[in-house]
């Protein structure tokens, strides 16, 4: 049963190469609304955050490395920060997170199972990632708040 | 094409559901500015990170890329678990308690009697076996030594997350040194050269003359050590513990890292084309290929030449027998409750990296039948291989993956393993590659024991 999630997660398992025109661009200069007590950054040395609505447009995320990079295989953390609605403008706190990430050209994932810790309302900490091969990278974000649960798909390439 | 397609996915900025819905982003490091790449060697071309790719004859500069990821080697990693991972003092130590036969139930067993170093720090045998003391074989076969310091975890399977930790196991396994802790804190005691190597490092030995409290044998399972009082028994944890940190320190040193291969690559950072020549042209040409068609740097990735995690390489048993060995599905949890861990009472950094390496690990299905992938520096040098050394030598490895013909079903959906489908050239090409990995050019006075515990 483990196996059934990502085949059904996977629009492009048979189509080869993926695709190169996404569905939407990256929404880079979005306004987004940080959550409350957030610990200072040097934003400069940070990640840009990569900013995915869900498919029924229930919560939006933008995460990014705690680095200013994803390494190849070493362990990293995200942050991820969690919104309402499509948007960026209201935090959503108290919500389960659980991320995963497959290498949909092997067809394998982590062997490990990040945990996630809201650090300030809207504000996730998630530990434990670690992606040990190059290539493409399938990152899922399940997301359970209000009786309700989506998954948001985001990718990455390592190389 | 194959590789165009996959240069692609670097350049443009891609996720993978294509009809899913769901918005797609990319990381910014994978939204460089699509460029326009030669596809011959002609040019030097500027990659996404901005600096210029050098040029190499018969290489497209995706090859190149690729070949400069595993070279050179840097300095081994340090190891904050181990304080003394760097100590000359522990290194001279470990190595003379490495070649120290004392250390065993029957005065026969050292590290050196299955770590060889003319046989590249590996038995040469499909399964460790040290005869004489319980008779039966290990079921997996003995690894090499060289570059165990660049490992995220050790054994096959992972059961150990340091190379301290993983010293300590053989000790007291019954088909190996079938010594105990306490036997061994007695040796260290009883022996006023070593006690003095111990005692200068590590600090004082516990009351070991006091036979009452420190029994002569024993580990925990043994009613004689079951019987201690707790914090004598904790003294002697200790103890044990520091040998294998001694251990880990003189291991660490076995290092290989200028191979002809890293030659090649010097010359192909500086652009001095008589230093490239240390590879053959067959060499070259199976570099290409092990960089390129073949896939193998999908898994013996880095510049030791391991991706440090686990595979199921599918390879039958050496009986033919259906598999039995579950590999890292079972490593995982003996890593997890080892005491000796990252995170127990005696690693010097318990919190942090230990601790996250450990703690989101996932037993799965997936894992079961997966086993470490090995580095290939100095690989020649240590046949059979694979967990069982099912294949005698590099021609047998590369005929296995070339076909997959006797690939046995797996577990896991991973797919990561391909057939070559390669010529019998290209497979001399890369047996010549692997050929190039060799540089056993260890300081001699690493392969033996040395005349002292203590540094003079
Ligand atoms: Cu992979």
């Amino acid at each position: 049963m483990r196996h059934l999630w990502f085949i059904l997660a996977l629009p492009c398992a048979g189509c080869g190469a993926p695709s190169a025109t996404p569905a939407e661009t990256p929404r880079a200069d979005i306004t987004l609304v940080e959550p409350v007590a957030a610990p200072p950054t040097d934003e400069s040395a940070s990640a840009r955050r990569e900013v995915v609505t869900s498919p029924t447009g229930a919560f939006t995320i933008a995460w990014r490395p705690v680095a200013p990079a994803v390494p190849l295989n070493e362990l990293f953390e995200l942050e991820v920060l969690l919104y309402e609605g499509g948007g960026t403008e209201k935090p959503l706190g108290g919500a389960q997170l659980r991320v995963t990430a497959w290498m949909p050209e092997h067809m394998h994932g982590m062997g490990r199972r990040p945990q996630a810790e809201e650090t300030a309302p809207g504000r996730y900490l998630v530990r434990g990632m670690l992606l040990h091969m190059e290539g493409l990278w399938q990152l899922f974000f399940d997301v359970t708040a209000a009786g309700r649960s989506e998954r948001i798909e985001s990718a990455i390439t390592l190389q | 094409m194959r590789k165009w397609r996959r240069l692609g996915l670097v350049l443009l900025p891609v996720a993978s559901a294509c009809q899913g819905g769901a918005e797609v982003s990319a990381p910014a490091e994978a939204l460089a500015e699509p460029r326009t790449e030669p596809r011959t060697a002609d040019a030097a071309v500027v990659s996404a990170a901005g600096d210029a790719t050098p040029t190499v004859d018969g290489f497209t500069p995706e090859e190149v890329r690729a070949l400069l990821k595993l070279s050179p080697l840097p300095d081994p990693p340090s190891d904050p678990t181990n304080r003394f991972a760097d100590d000359p003092r522990a290194a001279r130590l470990g190595q003379f308690i490495f070649y120290d036969t004392r250390f065993s139930a029957t005065g026969t067993v050292a590290c050196a009697t299955c770590h060889k170093p003319e046989l590249g720090f590996a038995d040469g045998k499909h399964f460790g076996e040290v005869g004489g003391v319980a008779g039966t074989a290990l079921e997996r076969h003995t690894p090499s030594l060289y570059n165990v310091a660049y490992n995220r975890w050790l054994f096959w399977d992972g059961r150990s997350d340091s190379l301290w930790a993983q010293a300590l196991r053989p000790l007291e396994e019954p088909r190996e040194h079938a010594t105990s802790r306490l036997a061994i804190a007695h040796t260290l005691h009883a022996n006023p050269e070593l006690k003095q190597a111990y005692e200068a490092t590590f600090g004082a030995l516990p009351e070991l003359a006091d036979t009452q409290r420190f029994p002569p044998n024993g580990r925990p399972g043994n009613a004689a050590w079951d019987a201690m009082a707790v914090a004598d028994q904790s003294a002697v944890d200790r103890v044990f513990a520091n040998v294998g940190k001694s251990l880990a320190a003189y291991e660490r040193r076995l290092l290989t890292r200028a191979a002809p291969f890293d030659q090649f690559v010097a010359g192909v950072r500086s652009g001095r084309v008589e230093q490239q020549a240390s590879l053959s042209p067959l060499a070259r040409e199976g570099l290409r290929l092990f960089v390129g068609a073949a896939r193998c740097v999908r898994c013996h990735s880095g510049p030791n030449f391991t991706d440090r995690e686990f595979h199921d390489n599918r390879v039958p048993t050496l009986t033919g027998e259906p598999r039995r060995d579950a590999g890292r599905h079972n490593g995982i949890p003996v890593v997890q409750a080892d005491p000796f861990n990252g995170t127990g009472k005696l690693s010097d950094a318990p919190e942090g990296e230990a601790h996250d390496k450990l703690s989101f690990l996932v037993r799965s299905g997936e894992s079961w039948s997966e086993f470490k992938t090995p580095t290939l520096r100095n690989v020649e040098l240590s046949p059979p291989y694979m967990h069982q050394g099912q294949l005698a030598t590099l021609e047998d490895v590369l005929a296995y993956y070339n076909t997959l013909e006797r690939a046995v079903p797996s577990h896991s959906p991973e797919r990561t393993l391909v057939a070559l489908e390669s010529s019998p050239e290209a497979l001399a090409a890369l047996r010549e590659f692997l050929r190039a990995l060799t540089d056993a050019r260890l300081d001699p006075e690493l392969l033996k024991q040395p005349p002292t515990p203590s540094l003079p």
